[in-house]
């Protein structure tokens, strides 16, 4: 048996200053999504596996907390909070469209415990269902920025990407599965130097293999977008650039420039994600403190296809980027027995009992 | 300013020298000082001197916006930063050497300071090993009967033959990559790409 005094790895209590900034900054989140009107989800913490191996893939099935249930079934702590909104979603009626939620809560996920990750961390979003639209994206977008300002996350940076723009490329390339993870891979790691070595072994012609080799740094302003045009032929990847210079136009057009930026090696969890990908960064620190998408595919997955775009924040990550100031103690008043007491409660006033010695 | 990680000992050198080329000067003194935070002549760039295997956590958390690291540190710590850029300095070769004539011993122990590299080598092969991790002087190990074996990095081979060991595998070459924060490399996009295109220059 571990020492009773010994925590769990990956796990986290937090009391005085630090429980009352989470309350503080969930009830700005709150706030923020009641008033463009989302309305609350409340998620169960416990759900079959196979659910999440349905619509997470089995990279984060290996990383799950599972469990044998009493009648054998196989169960989960949520490693995500997007899959089950999806599930509750597909399987309600949905007499009106868009359809508007939030949520919070904890995510239990196996890893090693590093950079700002936890093994239990606590999430915070919204998903918006039933709308294939660029103004879907857009309103995403501004729910996200002004959870983050009324934060206190003024510089927030979010590099916007596109699912599809990968996807044409490799189609384009006719490789086998093996060599789209490995490119996916080295793409990921912006690592023009490894497409070089992998790509001088397959038979592309020098015009893809320097593009292929560029593509890690088609990341940056709005420029970017017009670069990739001028190299990209195919038409999946062409769709996914001009839909991506609509959102960062409307973005713009909002006055919104500074905190938004173009990256096209932006390829994790395409599994997931369907069209605009992004992520959240501040200089504050050194990983991402979010992100979100849009994901089509994932509540057919559970029997009713519905578009639909989402974001969420990790709570612990957002407080590491903020300099959050010390709560100010609050001032009590005495109550001199327990009658009183409960008079001056009834009074909403904040007491202290002085106990009859 | 952008903070840099750099690595203490072997490739230390090759790295001033390599940045110098990109027009990153470090103060003369650089190599010989005991700081371990130096500042460019341009105020551009700020240095911190770390032990190798130590500079893609300082990158990777955000500590340091870049680092420069061999190939055989990053697939030891699997850090999850960007790594654009191979270097190509710093070249050795990582093997797995043990006692010239020695037979292969049913259960092989390995000295390195590589386990996670070392273990995975073994696993892919089907083979069942006995790890040992050290954190230096490995070449050591077979003579003292710690281990039959070591994984270790090779440049000229001396010190394997020094220690009566001889190569039997090569594992992997090795060499000195740039790696970059996942944050700075889009909070700090001017600067950084800046440093890579001057990079870039000197490598084609």
């Amino acid at each position: 048996m571990q020492k009773p005094r010994t925590l769990a790895p990956g796990v986290q209590y937090f009391t005085g200053a630090q429980s009352k900034n989470r309350r503080i900054l969930l009830e700005r989140f709150r706030s923020v999504f009641e008033g463009w009107s989302y309305q609350e989800i409340v998620l169960p913490i416990i759900d079959y596996s196979d659910s999440f191996h349905l619509a997470l893939g089995p990279e984060l099935e290996q990383r799950m907390y599972s469990f044998v249930d009493r009648d054998g079934s196989l169960l989960a702590l949520r490693p995500d909070l997007t899959t089950l909104v999806a599930k509750v979603v597909a399987a309600e009626d949905k007499a009106e469209l868009p359809l508007r939620l939030w949520y919070d809560g904890e995510v239990f996920r196996y890893e090693d415990p590093k950079a700002g990750q936890q093994r239990e961390f606590y999430q915070a979003g919204i998903e918006l269902f039933g709308s294939p639209s660029v103004a879907a994206e857009i309103e995403v977008l501004l729910v996200m920025l002004e959870c983050l300002e009324r934060a206190g996350l003024r510089n927030a940076i979010v590099p916007l990407g596109h699912a599809e723009f990968f996807t044409g490329i490799v189609e384009a390339l006719s490789l086998s599965v093996e060599e789209i993870l490995a490119l996916k891979n080295l793409i990921d790691h912006k690592d023009s130097w490894g497409i070089g070595q992998m790509i001088s072994n397959l038979d592309l012609g020098s015009a893809k293999q320097e593009f292929l080799q560029a593509l890690p740094r088609l990341a940056g302003a709005r420029e970017v977008l017009d670069r990739a045009e001028r190299v990209v032929q195919n038409q999946r990847s062409r769709q996914a650039l001009e839909r991506l210079a609509s959102i960062y136009d409307q973005l713009a057009a909002l006055g919104l420039e500074r905190h938004f930026l173009i990256d096209l090696a932006e390829v994790r969890d395409l599994d997931y994600y369907t069209g605009l990908i992004f992520k959240i960064y501040s200089e504050s620190l050194g990983f991402e403190i979010g992100g979100g998408g849009r994901y089509d595919s994932l509540t057919e997955k559970f029997g009713e296809p519905l578009p639909a775009v989402g974001f969420s924040v990790s709570l612990e990550r957002l407080m590491a980027a903020l300099s959050l100031p010390v709560p100010q103690k609050a001032e009590w008043e005495k109550a001199a027995s327990f009658e009183q007491a409960r008079r001056m409660r009834r009074e909403n006033k904040r007491i202290q009992v002085e106990w009859p010695s | 300013m952008i903070v840099m990680a750099l690595p203490k000992g072997r490739i230390f050198e090759a790295c001033v020298e390599f940045l110098a080329r990109c027009g990153v000067n470090l103060p003369p003194d650089a190599a010989n000082t005991r700081k371990l935070r130096l500042t460019s002549n341009d105020s551009r760039y700020q240095f911190i001197l770390v032990k190798p295997i130590d500079v893609p956590t300082y990158v990777e958390y955000g500590a340091a916006d870049a680092g420069i690291c061999g190939t055989d540190v990053l697939r030891e710590v699997l850090p999850d930063v960007h790594q654009p850029l191979d270097l190509q300095i710093g070249r050795c070769r990582m093997v797995l050497a043990g006692r010239e004539g020695d037979h292969e011993a049913p259960s092989l122990r390995i000295a390195t300071k590589y386990p996670r590299i070392t273990e995975k080598f073994f696993r892919n092969q089907g083979r069942a090993v006995e790890v040992i991790p050290l954190s230096g002087s490995v070449e050591l190990a077979p003579a003292l009967g710690l281990a039959e074996r070591v994984v270790d990095l090779v440049e000229t081979g001396n010190t394997l033959r020094e220690n009566g060991l001889t190569v039997l595998q090569e594992i992997m070459h090795c060499t000195a990559r740039l790696i970059i924060n996942r944050a700075s490399f889009h909070t700090r996009r001017s600067e950084i790409s800046e440093l890579l295109e001057s990079m870039e220059k000197q490598l084609s």
